[in-house]
């Protein structure tokens, strides 16, 4: 377990010296003040709208900054011939992987938690309120969301250059957000192969959509039953494992050519 | 370094720079003011940003200013999977209530109507039904005219909005403006519509209605009559339009009751209906219409569209 917490450590100092996590924060604090600048008829106490694009581009971003944190992990110490030393110190190729996953898990909640204290400040700046436990709720919910795309990126990296996986990450994120939730509404239109062909990625690709409580927080929807809660925090959790495990086994007996950039 | 050497250094790229900006001050100095940029009239940064993708844009901000009065709920496609697992627990935790938002929440909805208009100055429903909501919901005519205005400014020969700026005006009392919009209104009506879009005639039904009205109420019976009989010709399916006339044409005179009916009836600008927690199906909004004019035109038949009463 220390050196999975070493790695992870090793990972959380690469990400404070890069500017990747700075970049993402003065993009989000410009989008905010755009939004807070607009002037919508001279009324006041207008910040629903506010909490919605804030949240929306806190998703985007902690998306962006998950996928090529994870999926640069791999293929970085490959290319930069760091691996055979840190393969060569008693790390297994498991503690190598969990390691690289925390780390970029753990970043990606940090920022993500800094996002949405922003959001909350802006809002009550602006003299809105947020219902705090469903916004607790939907943050829990995030985190869980970014495990299981951590474990993505993390995954396709085992076999791929960090571009190729990071590139595969996104469109594997894009198609489970966008696609997979609206699966049911397509089946209405299509059979033989093509209704088989969407069932099949219905249920193989994971539900991000669970994981969005966007809606039920600008909306003041109140919090979700505690049940609901567990059982998708467990459905993360078990795909979390399962991507862990696939990247195990795509990078067990993966063999590291010695002079060859990754 | 010796001082020598870094002259010498120095010399060429300095010497390089003047000389570009040389040419550059002489092309200046040889140029009319050609307007590279400037695009053709009415072509802003948006425009030549985004094109006709400007649009989309502008509707689905639309759609989601309904998501927002709907209080997060979208509308509902038909969907084949209705049991599995992911679909209950969407359930569960996306709203899905059939719910409006009211009062104060609704001013919430307005950034996106703003977006909307902003990103398509030529959507004049989303200026109708902000200038709807400000100055029903949010009791502010003022800035309805403002926003009417401007829609005037980019859609010109727009009937609609005239026929929304008489409105307002019937709500604030001035016959004279109210009128005055409605022959403006009136004159720019698409001649033929009514062949192809129903709206269009119940508009034309509905704008005859109110400048008979106000006819009426002026004491002017022959113009009244005869404009009665046009949102009858319009609308032929209006039983009470068609008894108002069958009135008129047998001799009552129904100039004392239109009086009153304008002191006390348009002077009303409370929306009697708790939009909150509707419970019935908002396919088409049910409401009775009373007034002569005939189901509330002009804006179409969803929610957001239809809360005038």
């Amino acid at each position: 377990m220390n050196r999975v917490l070493t790695i992870a450590r090793i990972v959380w100092l690469e990400m404070i010296r890069r500017k990747d996590v700075y970049v993402l924060l003065i993009l989000l604090v410009s989008m905010l003040f755009l939004l807070l600048s607009l002037n919508i008829f001279g009324l006041g106490g207008v910040v629903r709208y506010v909490t919605d694009v804030g949240l929306m581009f806190t998703w985007l971003f902690s998306i962006i900054l998950v996928v090529n944190a994870a999926g640069r992990q791999l293929p970085q110490e490959e290319t930069k011939r760091t691996i055979h030393a840190l393969l060569a110190k008693p790390v297994t190729r498991a503690e190598l992987i969990a390691g690289k996953w925390l780390g970029s898990w753990t970043v990606a909640m940090a920022c993500t938690a800094i996002f949405y204290l922003l959001i909350v400040l802006v809002v009550r700046a602006r003299g809105g309120s947020i219902h705090m436990v469903s916004f607790a709720q939907a943050l829990i919910l995030h985190f869980a969301a970014l495990g299981v795309l951590a474990a993505l990126a993390i995954a396709v990296s085992t076999r791929l250059t960090y571009g190729a996986a990071a590139t595969v990450a996104f469109i594997f994120t894009a198609g489970s957000l966008a696609i997979a939730p609206r699966v049911p509404e397509f089946l209405v239109h299509e059979e033989g192969l093509a209704a088989a062909g969407l069932m099949i990625l219905y249920y193989a690709m994971p539900h991000l959509e669970l994981f969005d409580l966007r809606m039920r927080v600008v909306h003041d929807w109140g919090v979700i039953p505690a049940g609901t809660l567990g059982f998708v925090l467990a459905y993360g959790v078990v795909w979390v494992l399962l991507l862990l495990l696939l990247a195990w086994l795509g990078y067990r007996n993966k063999r590291f050519k010695r002079g060859a950039a990754g | 370094m010796s001082g020598r050497s870094f002259q010498r250094e120095w010399v060429v790229p300095v010497g390089a720079a003047a000389l570009l900006w040389g040419c550059a001050f002489a092309m200046a100095c040889g140029t009319e003011g050609v307007a590279v940029l400037r695009g053709p009239p009415g072509q802003s940064a948006l425009d030549r940003l985004l094109g006709a993708s400007r649009v989309a844009f502008g509707e689905s901000f639309f759609i989601q200013a309904d998501t927002y009065f709907h209080k997060g709920v979208e509308h509902v496609e038909e969907v084949a999977l209705t049991n599995s697992v992911f679909v209950k627990i969407n359930r569960a935790m996306k709203p899905h209530d059939h719910a409006h938002a009211a009062g104060y929440s609704l001013r919430e909805i307005l950034p996106w109507l703003k977006f909307a208009t902003r990103m398509d100055p030529h959507n004049v429903v989303a200026y109708l039904v902000t200038a709807h909501w400000v100055s029903t919901a949010l009791k502010r005519p003022d800035i309805a005219e403002s926003v009417l205005l401007e829609a005037q400014r980019n859609n010109p020969r727009d009937y609609r909005i005239l026929n929304e700026r008489a409105r307002l005006a019937f709500r604030a009392h001035d016959d004279r403006k109210a009128a005055r919009l409605l022959d403006v209104a009136l004159r720019v009506w698409p001649r033929g519509a009514e062949n192809d879009e129903e709206q269009a005639r119940l508009d034309r039904s509905q704008m005859l209605s109110y400048r008979a009205f106000l006819f009426g109420v002026e004491g002017d019976s022959e113009s009244a009559m005869r404009y009665w009989r046009g949102a009858l010709a319009m609308n032929p399916e209006n039983q009470v339009l068609a008894r108002r006339v069958d009135l008129m044409e047998s001799g009552v005179d129904l100039a004392k009751e239109d009086r009153r009916t304008w002191e006390s009836v348009f002077g009303a600008q409370v929306d009697e209906h708790d939009h909150s927690q509707c419970d019935h199906d908002h396919g088409r909004c049910e409401h009775e219409h009373e007034h002569e004019g005939g189901d509330r035109p002009g804006v179409g038949s969803s929610c957001i569209m239809g809360g005038k009463h």
